[in-house]
């Protein structure tokens, strides 16, 4: 016990470093699920957000503004391409139209393009939604323009953009298949992704740090010529890791229960993903009690909290889309117990089938079961040949 | 003795094997790792995914045989009839990408493929069409709503126009005309000269370059520790000597300070091996790195006066506000910093790390100048506040009882 004490003052120690990482962590997933999610079974439609600048203000113009602005959320931008550029790589605007004067008296006029200017960001998808949108509009517009001969008369005018909104309004329906997949799924995986990171972060910066503390060579002769056996020594140091750790992911994983509700424990996938993510916890546990065998040094554990807690958080897919990251640094970090936990929260936050899938996620639970265990062993082999040179 | 000193501790910081690894190698290495996540963002294109497709007609009768044909033959605008490739639909012409990929099959199988991940969707053909794709966040749902309600749209165009015909509301226009109508049929937007902003997730890059410029922190910090009594034994020692506390602040700044400078270039330099493109204005690049890298060493050095006691929570800041700051300037989570963008703007336009990254954007996006210099402007002004901070922080403390 005596080990297990100390190691837990140290980490008292530590508190200021502890501290700022949880608190940036609390920060990134309450600003993340600020925006809400959509209810389950309804097809999440991305709804672009636009500007539209009405130079004509004719009648196709204002019904072409109105049905844009209807179907996509309005940005209030000011009219200049800088600003609208800068908007749209900041994200907060993803496609502009300006409308300039003329544009209907020109339409059909003037060749088989309209005369538009649109703002958007490179081949990202949204924009071929948004090109969609116009397109068809005019084009149905353009159908009916044919139809009276090359232009429609102004006394029909307003009658036929009545009636090209109400084509355009034709929708279909969409849904998602759901079975076991509660809406709360994505939070609750998002959140466990984000704790690994911290994990990763606090537990090599601190935890890794007090281990290099207590294996100092001075203490460990004061102890062992106190009496205290090293076996208990080890064991002592080991069980306080755990038990940190174990601590550190119970409290975090309260915090998340404690914002998305309790009653999300009850579906059946959550309570997979707390259970590989606590697996995960266990695994980084005995990782960093081995890399702090072969770096046992205090200022090692600052460097390769640092490093190793942010590569891994981008190749493993928690800071990024996993689909954008090279595959071979994925290949390559699969040997981190984090991938594996990271395709488990993917994997159940988007279940279908959880008989399904679960095959899938109780093999990678296995592969960090598997990877503690074996490193473990290797920090106990370690430990041990260290002793016999030191004897 | 001023020179003296910045030789000195030139050489010791140079050499100290803690320093070599924590400030020179992680920057590097921590470039590599970034890198080579990301790199397949840096041709600037992520396009859109084929999306798989199963088509399937809900009755077996004439009228949702020719309907589904007539789906299959709308989705020829960008896609192509699939063929089974073991367990995987491909295009028949092997690598050729389209925007969708089809087959036809019935509910039960299309149901299980779906489940399976094998398709993306699938769409059921009744009178009216709907479809059913797996839960996520993908872009998916959203282009194939569009698609099938075009579909709907073009047929709902075709049977009013056709009424109209029926009703005498139009008439059929003569040869001479159908040629003028049909040169000037809208076809689409004219794409060819729009106006596209740099890729969004370009930020990743920037942010991260900023990250690195402005992660020695903590250099800052043992500058006042190396002169602080009350921070080390080693100032203590210093303190008890007859050199000033300001010259020894110079004496352990200048050398620190000067070394991350050729470091900031050093990285840059090794960005550009890497092929990661931030534009060709080097001279202006380097310049705000500098400005940035100043303004770290300057954050350190005011946190470490103004904030009393000993190195363990100033490290642990030292850590976390680059941090905080990458976050908010988007280095990690993009839709994080889309957020801060739209709620809390100024906590990355006001940010060392934010301005480093604006304006890295303001280069490569090329143009006007104007926002490039208010970014190197706000960071001029930063390292000035952080600097005169760091002044009235050394100078307050007095240890007349040593």
């Amino acid at each position: 016990m005596k080990v297990f004490k100390l190691f837990l003052k140290l980490l008292y120690a530590y508190r200021s470093t502890i501290l700022p990482h949880v608190i940036i962590f609390l920060g990134i997933f309450v600003a993340l699920n600020l925006g809400g999610t959509a209810e389950t079974g309804q097809v999440s439609l991305y709804n672009p957000k636009i500007a539209v600048f009405d130079h004509d203000d004719s009648p196709l113009s204002r019904h072409l503004k109105d049905y844009l602005l209807e179907r996509n959320t309005e940005v209030e931008v000011e009219e200049d391409a800088t600003v609208i550029e800068d908007a749209i790589f900041e994200d907060w605007l993803n496609y502009a139209i300006v409308i300039p004067e003329g544009f209907e008296d020109s339409f059909g006029k003037s060749g088989n393009y309209a005369d538009l200017i649109t703002f958007a960001n490179y081949d990202d998808g949204l924009n071929q939604v948004m090109d969609t949108q116009i397109e068809f509009y005019l084009s149905v517009w353009d159908s009916f323009r044919i139809a009276y001969g090359g232009s429609v008369p102004a006394s029909e005018a307003e009658s036929t953009l009545k009636q090209v909104d109400e084509i355009m309004r034709t929708e279909v329906e969409g849904v998602e298949l759901v079975s076991e997949n509660g809406s709360q799924s994505v939070e609750v995986a998002n959140f466990f992704s984000f704790l690994n990171y911290i994990l990763l972060a606090v537990g090599i910066a601190a935890i890794g740090r007090g281990i290099a503390v207590i294996d100092k060579s001075h203490l460990r002769r004061r102890d062992l010529v106190s009496g205290y056996p090293e076996s208990k020594r080890t064991w002592g140091l080991f069980m306080a890791v755990f038990v940190v750790m174990l601590a550190l992911w119970l409290l975090l994983t309260f915090v998340l229960f404690l914002l998305v509700g309790f009653s999300a424990l009850s579906e059946p996938n959550i309570l997979w993903m707390v259970v590989s993510n606590l697996t995960h916890a266990l695994a980084v546990s005995a990782f960093i009690m081995l890399l702090m065998q072969i770096f046992p040094s205090e200022n090692a554990s600052s460097f390769l909290g640092t490093l190793i807690s942010l590569s891994t958080a981008f190749a493993t897919g928690i800071f990024v889309p996993r689909e954008i990251v090279w595959q071979p640094l994925q290949t390559a970090f699969s040997l981190m117990a984090t991938y594996w936990d990271v395709s488990n929260q993917l994997i159940l936050s988007s279940t279908v089938s959880l008989s399904t899938d679960l095959g899938g996620v109780m093999r990678n639970i296995g592969i960090m079961l598997l990877m503690g265990l074996l490193f473990f062993s290797i920090t106990l082999i370690l430990r041990r040949v260290r002793e016999k040179e030191a004897a | 003795m001023l020179r003296h000193l910045i030789k000195y501790n030139f050489k010791t910081y140079i050499g100290n094997r803690l320093n070599l690894f924590w400030n020179f190698l992680f920057p590097f290495a921590y470039m590599i790792i970034f890198f080579m996540a990301l790199f397949s963002l840096s041709d600037g294109s992520s396009g859109l995914d084929t999306i798989r497709l199963a088509v399937v007609p809900v009755h077996e009768n004439e009228s949702a045989e020719s309907k589904t044909e007539a789906l299959k033959s709308f989705f020829e605008f960008d896609g192509h009839e699939g063929i089974w490739d073991g367990e995987a639909l491909e295009h028949p012409a092997g690598t050729e990408k389209t925007l969708l990929l089809y087959t036809e099959s019935n509910e039960t199988e299309s149901l299980k493929w779906l489940e399976n991940e094998t398709i993306d969707a699938m769409i059921l053909v009744d009178d009216e069409i709907s479809f059913k794709v797996k839960p996520g966040s993908s872009l998916t749902p959203t282009v194939l709503h569009e698609i099938l309600a075009s579909f709907e749209r073009v047929n709902k165009t075709q049977t009013s126009i056709t009424s109209g015909y029926q009703e005498g509301r139009f008439t059929p226009p003569s040869a001479s005309d159908t040629e003028q109508l049909e040169a000037n049929r809208f076809i689409g937007i004219d794409k060819s000269n729009r106006r596209t902003a740099i890729y969004s997730q370009f930020i990743y890059f920037f942010a991260a370059l900023a990250y690195i410029t402005y992660f020695p922190l903590n250099t800052g910090v043992e500058v006042i520790e190396s002169i602080e009594p009350a921070q080390s034994d080693q100032a203590l020692r210093k303190y008890v000597g007859p050199v000033s506390k300001t010259k020894h602040f110079f004496g352990a700044l200048i050398p620190r300070w000067v070394a991350h400078l050729l470091l900031i270039v050093l990285l840059f330099a090794f960005t550009q091996l890497l092929n990661i493109d931030y534009g060709t204005d080097y001279p202006r690049i380097i310049l705000l790195l500098f400005f940035g890298t100043s303004s770290a060493i300057f954050t350190g050095t005011a946190l470490g006066a103004l904030l009393p006691g000993k190195q363990g929570p100033k490290v642990a800041l030292s850590i976390s506000i680059p941090l905080l700051f990458a976050l908010a300037s988007g280095m990690m989570a993009s839709p994080l910093h889309s957020l801060i963008m739209e709620k809390i703007p100024w906590l990355h336009n006001w940010n060392p790390l934010g301005m480093i990254s604006n304006g890295l954007y303001a280069l490569y996006s090329g143009g006007n100048l104007e926002r490039y210099y208010q970014q190197l402007f706000g960071l001029g002004i930063f390292n000035l506040v952080c600097f005169a901070l760091t002044m009235l922080g050394v100078r307050r403390s007095r240890y007349e009882s040593i």
